[in-house]
């Protein structure tokens, strides 16, 4: 929407002017974000795309200049017991000399997107999917980026190990806007690990943008862990582009922050593809936080599944806005969508909204939310076989998140976020 | 071809059988609307000048408001409020004594209808209050209701002979700023049912409005208030049909329903307003505001609709349960065909402890046309033990339509127990192949499968009108194979 | 009654039926068997008229008319009946109210008024008798929740109520018990007269211990390559296929 106001437009100029302008992505694509930048407007009060999650947080937050770290041990930020490679960004930026990439096979590239060579096909790729033009957000992440990481895995090679993310914000009321761009070419298969780490209990902004380009055949398989602080404010934005018979699998685990909004945008453009997105957000405290999922539809003959639940105690909210858009194109299409949630406080709260839109007729769509509270019966025969209540609700509660941490495939991992989990909600894994 | 496409093809082709005019010559206010349109009004009525004062505060706020056009799934063009008529009377030829006097083309018109008065009046004992474009024209069964105090006549009446319960009630349920075209109505509407049931009465028979507009580019802004009083029980029937025309028509009418502890109020709506024709010229749009509270301990408020017409729906009829223990239900069956959109649903807001809810939404989509439901659940803090139970779905005919569901769900208790469930289909080949062989052709297994697929909501409707929604199932999508 | 003639059929670029002749008579009972695949479903789905088939030879006349050229409709309401091996779902729709509009339309078509209330009813009770149908399995919807036996015994009670010159029994007993198999075959016998035909497809010989047929045809590469009596069902039940696909392939 194009903003008219002055008013509106000193509220975005005064966003904007926290931002340092950077030289990290190719000057093409900054100048054109530039362009979109100026015609966009922070979103309007009664926008429905943020309805429930209105950014009058982030807009109104002050933020500062980042901090400069000449060496960080990274050690506490590892998966324990996970043999991975491993990339770091330290207050947005990519750190070569703390990640651990050595050994990376022939045909799998990580480099510092900064220096993707402009005929390389990272730049083919880069910038096409995070909707510039509409999306504010991305816009910003363009033109003010503070720094990112390219994957290329070539044609039908496969990483063994996976590839950690490690994302983390050291500076009190730091910003960090990463780029993310991963190619898994034809037949390739990789593992994504993606974690979002703060050492600082102040209110941080990360406003982060990913590109995901899954060619046919490929497999990509990403688990997304956000546990920066109570106070972070998070912005994450990821596009992904599926071609024909390929399979994509997110997993996003958000542990804490005060705003969080993840914008997961999916285009399913080939035949016979798999998708699978799953989360989980057990939440406590003031926190807030919203999934919202965009899962297009366009090439027929596709399946999707998708499982997101919440567990929400004290103040928490929890949003969940998913919606699965089937074009006419998309004939056989098979969608499953569910959203479950608990809710453990009268003061917390559960806002869903479960989308369907069609328009192929030869389809099986479904989808269904709950919202409610523990199985009394379930409590009391727990009991009545000698369990403590309190052990009885965490045992059910664990078993209500399982349905989702059962995705997480690389054990380690895991045995980590079960470990999180627990340390929040006292639960006795 | 296949053969289902060819039924298809024929459904789409098919005309508006209702497309027809009364010649009566009417009373219109000029054109436009500004304050002195609603002074006309205002005037024309005869009303106290507190029911203008509450019009004109209206009209203003609506002059600051904005068309709610961010959310809803519908497109249509800019509506100019300009170029419509916000009143039209028939001119009455004399004083109305009995039925025998209705004018005998107006009469007419209901006979096409297929409601004539007198069947009505001798067969079925429904007391049925015509709505011809904007002012009652007469009450039946008056006299029988009023021996149990009932009081049902028409909106003017009621703000003449019981201003105490007009200017208690109206706009509390909906209040005049409640949203754009609910400001719309409360500015300009020109007349309306207004229904009370004292306590502990049962209305004896069903309660029936026709609503009908005639008159070219007229708006029509009825205004129903119904209130059961403690313990008492009214079912309420709308039906709607409006004439072809090739102007699209604006119809925001407001419905307000009170009921009070263990009252009970099923209010049931058939509507098919002229849907335009098959590439969606003409036809009436349709923003209502529907609202029943239900303000007393046990009390229950239950909605049933059948939508078939109007080019554009866009109506949320809705439930707060303010009562401890009170329940509201909404069933619905939505048909778009050819160039039609429907953006409909219901809110249900629990505020009271022990409410219940339930939702059954059945939508069908064909042609061209788009229909999606859109429903809010919303649990308060202090709803405890809240129960809501939605199952929205949809069904396909053809590939060119859409079908879309977009519930919000918002708890803020933890004592709420929340369960949606959406599912979408089309008619099966292998079950149109099971009635072909049974000897039942394409078009009526059609038919029947829809009229399967609807039941839970037929189900719903009282027995007459029932019939009468299943056969205009059959007009909305069957077509005349052969 | 019914006389099919050199009859080819295909899906897609697969010939399924290649030369079928069969020729049935008012009052007899035909019993098709065969390995799998060899067509006989296909003979079933292509005579009632399911429109994946392609008919590219050969032609079938009913009594007199040309049965291909009719819509499934017509077909029905000239008197064939297929009793189907997977019996749809129709969520919502009564077997009642189903079968009162099927009833009603062969009528119409005949020329007839339709059926009193009273009547139809009477009907119901007395012929969901014969398949020990209980009432409440008639008031719900067709097929809906009904188990593998119910469904069966469902299509034949249908077939009862709609009285069809020539029935086809579409592997009728796969998956039935013995019980269910006795009901099924019960009511089927109470059918047959020498008004009408009855073609019983089945895989296996159990259910003609039941519903005894005049002729036994062996369907194999969609040609009957062999016809006999209730003997050769026999005879096939004990020595399996093998011997008579290899006199074909001889």
């Amino acid at each position: 929407m194009i903003g008219t106001s002055t008013e509106k437009m000193d509220t975005k100029q005064r966003f904007l002017n926290q931002f340092l302008e950077s030289d990290v992505l190719p000057a093409s694509v900054r100048e054109n974000a530039k362009g979109h930048l100026q015609l966009l407007s922070l979103p309007a009060h009664k926008d429905e795309y943020w309805k429930y999650t209105r950014p009058t947080k982030i807009v109104n937050s002050e933020f500062s200049a980042p901090q400069h770290h000449d060496f960080l041990d990274i050690s506490e930020f590892k998966v324990p017991g996970l043999d991975a490679f491993r990339a770091v960004l330290l207050n947005g930026v990519f750190r070569k000399d703390l990640s651990e990439l050595d050994g990376l096979p022939a045909g799998v590239e990580v480099v510092d997107i900064k220096d993707v060579a402009p005929d390389s096909a990272f730049v083919q790729h880069l910038d096409t999917l995070a909707d510039t033009s509409k999306n504010i957000f991305s816009a910003i992440n363009a033109v003010y980026s503070t720094g990112g990481i390219a994957v290329r895995v070539a044609k039908g090679k496969v990483l063994e190990k996976p590839l950690h993310f490690i994302h983390l914000q050291t500076t009190d009321n730091g910003i960090s806007q990463p780029r993310f761009l991963v190619i898994a070419e034809e037949n390739a298969q990789l593992k994504v690990i993606q974690t979002f780490k703060s050492t600082v209990a102040t209110r941080t902004f990360t406003n982060s943008v990913t590109e995901i380009v899954v060619q046919k055949n490929a497999n990509l398989e990403w688990d997304k862990i956000q546990y920066e602080n109570d106070e972070s404010l998070h912005l994450n934005g990821e596009f992904v582009w599926q071609a024909e018979q390929s399979n994509f699998r997110i997993n996003t685990i958000t542990l804490n922050g005060v705003w969080v909004r993840n914008n997961l945008n999916i285009s399913i453009t080939g035949e016979r593809c798999e998708t699978r997105l799953t989360g989980l957000y057990p939440l406590s405290g003031h926190q807030h936080v919203d999934n919202h999922t965009h899962l297009n539809h366009i090439a027929p003959h596709c399946e999707s599944y998708e499982l997101y639940k919440g567990i929400l105690a004290d103040n928490a909210t929890g949003v969940f806005n998913g919606k699965v858009h089937v074009y006419q194109s998309a004939q056989k299409t098979n969608a499953f969508q569910q959203n479950a949630n608990i809710v453990l406080s009268d003061d917390a709260q559960v806002n869903t909204k479960p989308e369907l839109e069609i328009y192929a007729d030869d389809v099986r769509c479904s989808h269904g939310c709950t919202t409610g509270q523990f199985d009394d019966e379930a409590i009391f025969y727990l009991r009545a076989r000698g369990i403590g209540e309190r052990n009885a609700r965490n045992l059910l509660l664990y078993a209500f998140a399982g349905e989702v941490l059962e995705n997480i495939t690389i054990h380690p991992l895991r045995d980590m976020v079960d470990q999180l989990i627990s340390e929040r909600f006292n639960w006795e894994m | 071809m296949s053969d289902s496409d060819n039924i298809l093809d024929e459904i789409t082709s098919r005309e508006y059988q209702y497309g027809f005019v009364t010649n009566i010559e009417s009373e219109k206010a000029p054109k436009g609307l500004n304050e002195d349109t609603v002074r006309f009004i205002s005037a024309k009525k005869e009303e106290p000048e507190w029911l203008l004062e509450w019009r004109l505060k209206a009209f203003r706020t609506w002059k600051t408001m904005e068309e709610p056009h961010h959310w809803a799934h519908l497109k249509y063009p800019a509506i100019d409020y300009q170029d419509h008529y916000y009143y039209a009377a028939p001119k009455p030829k004399k004083q109305l004594n009995s039925l025998d006097e209705v004018d005998p083309e107006l009469r007419a018109t209901f006979e096409k209808l297929g409601i004539s008065v007198d069947e009505q009046k001798r067969l079925s004992g429904v007391a049925v209050d015509f709505v011809m474009d904007s002012v009652s024209v007469k009450t039946t069964f008056k006299e029988t209701l009023a021996e149990k105090g009932i009081i049902f006549c028409s909106f003017s009446e009621a703000v003449k002979e019981h201003p105490e319960l007009v200017k208690k009630y109206l706009g509390s349920v909906v209040p005049p700023t409640d949203n754009y075209f609910a400001a719309l109505n409360s500015a300009v509407f020109s007349d309306g049912s207004f229904c009370y049931i004292p306590k502990g009465v049962r209305c004896p028979m069903e309660l029936s409005t026709y609503f009908r507009i005639n008159e070219a580019n007229t708006g029509q802004f009825e205004r129903t208030l119904l209130i059961a009083d403690e313990s008492s029980y009214v079912s309420y029937l709308e039906g709607c049909t409006a004439p072809i025309r090739d102007e699209n028509q604006l119809h925001a009418a407001v419905v307000e329903l009170i009921a009070l502890d263990h009252a009970e109020i099923k209010y049931s709506t058939v509507q098919n307003w002229y849907p335009g024709d098959k590439e969606g010229k003409g036809g009436i749009y349709n923003f209502v505001t529907k609202r029943g509270i239900c303000a007393g301990k046990y009390s229950k408020i239950s909605w049933t609709q059948v939508e078939t017409g109007s080019a554009i729906t866009w109506k949320y009829p809705s439930c707060i349960l303010k009562g401890d223990h009170s329940e509201g239900e909404f069933y619905s069956v939505a048909v778009t065909n050819n160039r039609q959109q429907a953006d409909t649903g219901t809110k249900m807001i629990h505020q009271g402890k022990n409410t219940r809810s339930v939702i059954i939404s059945k939508g069908i989509s064909a042609g061209e046309s788009n229909n999606s439901y859109r429903g809010l659940v919303k649990v308060s803090k202090n709803a405890h033990g809240a129960r809501n139970f939605s199952q929205c779905d949809s069904l396909l005919m053809g590939d060119q339509c859409g079908a879309h569901t977009f519930p919000y769900i918002e708890c803020h208790n933890s004592t709420a127990k929340i369960e949606h469930e959406a599912t979408t289909s089309k008619i099966g080949e292998d079950q149109l192949f099971y009635c072909n062989q049974r000897g039942i052709d394409t078009e009526k297994a059609i038919g029947l499968i829809v009229n399967g697929y609807c039941k839970e909501v037929l189900n719903q409707l009282p027995m007459e009108f029932a019939v009468e929604a299943q056969k205009l199932l059959a007009i909305s999508l069957e077509g005349s194979v052969g | 009654m019914i006389n099919i003639n050199n009859l080819h059929a295909r899906i897609g670029d697969k010939e399924i039926l290649r030369g079928l002749n069969l020729d049935i008579k008012a009052g007899e009972v035909h019993a098709i068997m065969g390995p799998n695949g060899s067509g006989k479903s296909t003979l079933a789905s292509v005579l009632a008229g399911r429109e994946d088939y392609e008919i590219t030879a050969g032609s079938v006349t009913f009594d007199g008319k040309d049965l291909l050229d009719m819509s499934p409709e017509d077909r029905a309401r000239e008197g064939l009946f297929l009793a189907f091996q997977y019996p749809v779902e129709i969520p919502g729709v009564s077997n009642i109210n189903f079968l009162k509009t099927a009833i009603n339309e062969i009528r119409q078509y005949k020329g007839l008024d339709p059926m009193a209330a009273k009547d139809f009813l009477a009907l119901v009770k007395e012929k969901a008798k014969l398949v020990e149908l209980s009432d409440n399995l008639a008031s719900r919807s067709v097929n809906e929740g009904f188990s593998g036996g119910e469904k069966k015994r469902n299509e034949i009670f249908q077939m009862a109520m709609l009285d069809p010159k020539l029935a086809i029994l579409d592997e009728t007993d796969s998956g039935l018990d013995i019980d269910a198999l006795r009901i099924v075959a019960n009511g089927v016998n109470q059918l047959r007269s020498n008004q009408n035909a009855i073609v019983v497809v089945t895989h296996y010989q159990r259910l003609l211990d039941y519903i005894v047929p005049d002729y036994v045809h062996v369907l194999y590469k969609g040609r009957i390559v062999k016809s006999g009596t209730k003997e050769l069902a026999l005879e096939l039940e004990e020595r399996g296929y093998d011997w008579i696909k290899e006199g074909v392939e001889v």
